[in-house]
């Protein structure tokens, strides 16, 4: 009797061990996986401590923001990957040339809208909330962009950051409610291209023209 | 009391005999169209450009006015309240996807609030509920999704969408209360929540207006994405594992 109630106990302690050891043995994907989230958070972090302190600092003129934001940009964003996505279907039939005409103007503009909202940018601070994984390439880090005023109700945010092993953490999107910042570029330069016909010019000739009126303003 | 406020659906149906008045219904070619769900684009965009100048000489203006005069507490409690008034819908369309718990969430929150016609958020810290309308219902029953709609006065629609807050609107229970005030009180619904939506989202469409080359597609763009996002629970088929980005990597 007390051989089987030892037995019961050392077969008790063994499963008890068993299941213990399985609960705290991580899966390595798994490992792997939640090292990249929390690269990728930390990456976030500083990236929104870098454009805090742009915003904070560069503000005595235009040109001081704009080289403030394209040194963020530079660090932080996979410049070329986003000029790339953003022409849609229709980068692969431009030729080298007007690449590099769209590549120029694209970061143009976007450095220019971008440096003509910092004062919305200032009173605004980031929440982290969760971040997933999306596939073996793609993490998206996710928070809260809070008014310290009230005034704007709470924005969930996404940055889309690409994690791909052996390379540099880059942001390649921003989803705000849903909505992809690239993704609606990307979308809009195909509408230009597609109703002028299928020329990627139509789409150069309509960043000039933008340029060309935000100089004016 | 029930009763019918029948102005009101007039008042409903406008955008749509302005939409049908406008459109002649003639779609263009598909090699014309910027996007394939937008067959009556030409029409869209003369609808679009409608809106714009809506928004630039009413709209805009009276947000911002409000923005920058109504204190924020009286902001915020209008807000609420729009947000309140929506949430019997939410109860409906959250019982007829099969999603109780929020149907639940919705109903308590409405009750709570209700003690305050929705002005003062008393249940801030709790669990908030989706919002739920019959065009996410529409979409779980499989009906699909049709063309993009842009209508006047109320923007980007499909087809699907737009029947269904057609739907929402004239089954939500507050439009059905009746009283002496009850038909003023229900035409001010509709001012006070384009009014608060305009205000809250001031700077994005103020974004997209002033600082796109083209506000259409731009404006088609987003509210695609953001119903996709919306129905990603109903329809999962749609959710893709890189988010559409796999051709960013190749």
């Amino acid at each position: 009797m007390v051989q089987l109630c030892c037995l019961f106990r050392a077969t008790i302690a063994f499963f008890a061990v068993f299941i213990l050891a399985a609960s705290i043995t991580v899966n390595p994907a798994q490992a792997r996986a939640d090292s990249r989230v929390l690269k990728a958070d930390a990456f976030i972090l500083s990236l929104i401590n870098d454009i805090r302190i742009t915003v904070e600092a560069a503000t005595e003129t235009n040109d001081e923001r704009k080289a403030a934001i394209n040194a963020v940009v530079d660090t932080y964003f996979d410049v070329d990957g986003i000029t790339r996505f953003s022409a849609g279907r229709y980068w692969r039939a431009a030729s080298d040339e007007q690449r590099v005409h769209y590549a120029r103007q694209f970061r143009n503009v976007l450095v220019n809208t971008a440096s003509r909202q910092f004062d919305q940018i200032k009173g605004l601070t980031f929440i982290p909330t969760i971040s997933k994984v999306r596939g073996d390439k793609l993490i998206l880090v996710g928070g809260i962009i809070q008014d310290g005023t009230g005034a704007l109700p709470d924005v969930e945010i996404f940055w889309r950051v690409s994690a791909i092993a052996g390379q540099p953490m880059r942001v390649i999107d921003v989803e705000i409610e849903n909505i992809s910042m690239l993704k609606t570029q990307r979308d809009e330069n195909e509408a230009i291209i597609r109703r002028g016909g299928g020329s990627f010019d139509a789409l150069l000739q309509s960043l000039d023209e933008r340029l060309a009126a935000m100089a004016k303003q | 009391m029930l009763g019918f406020d029948i102005s009101l659906h007039k008042l409903y149906a406008m955008p749509l005999i302005l939409l049908i008045s406008l459109s002649g219904c003639s779609s263009i070619p598909a090699d014309q169209q910027s996007d394939s769900r937008d067959p009556y684009e030409n029409t869209n965009r003369s609808v679009f450009a409608f809106n714009l100048l809506t928004d630039d000489y009413v709209l805009e203006p009276v947000a911002k006015t409000y923005k920058d005069t109504v204190p924020l507490p009286a902001q915020t409690a209008l807000s609420n309240h729009v947000e309140w008034v929506g949430l019997p819908s939410t109860v409906l369309n959250s019982s007829f996807q099969g999603k109780l718990e929020n149907a639940t969430l919705a109903s308590l929150r409405f009750l709570v609030n209700g003690l305050t016609f929705g002005l003062v958020d008393l249940m801030e810290n709790e669990d908030e509920p989706e919002p739920k309308d019959f065009g996410q219902t529409l979409a779980f029953t499989g009906v699909p999704e049709g063309s993009y709609l842009m209508v006047p006065l109320l923007g980007s629609h499909t087809t699907r969408s737009l029947a269904g807050r057609g739907f929402d609107f004239m089954f939500n229970p507050i439009s059905l209360v009746g009283g002496s005030s009850a038909p003023a009180v229900r035409r001010a619904e509709t001012p006070i929540a384009a009014i608060t939506f305009r205000s809250n989202s001031f700077n994005v469409i103020n974004q997209i207006k002033y600082n796109s080359i083209d506000p259409y597609a731009r404006t088609r763009s987003a509210y695609y994405q953001r119903r996709t996002g919306q129905l990603a629970d109903i329809l999962p088929e749609k959710a893709d594992i890189d988010d559409g980005f796999g051709a960013f990597f190749e």
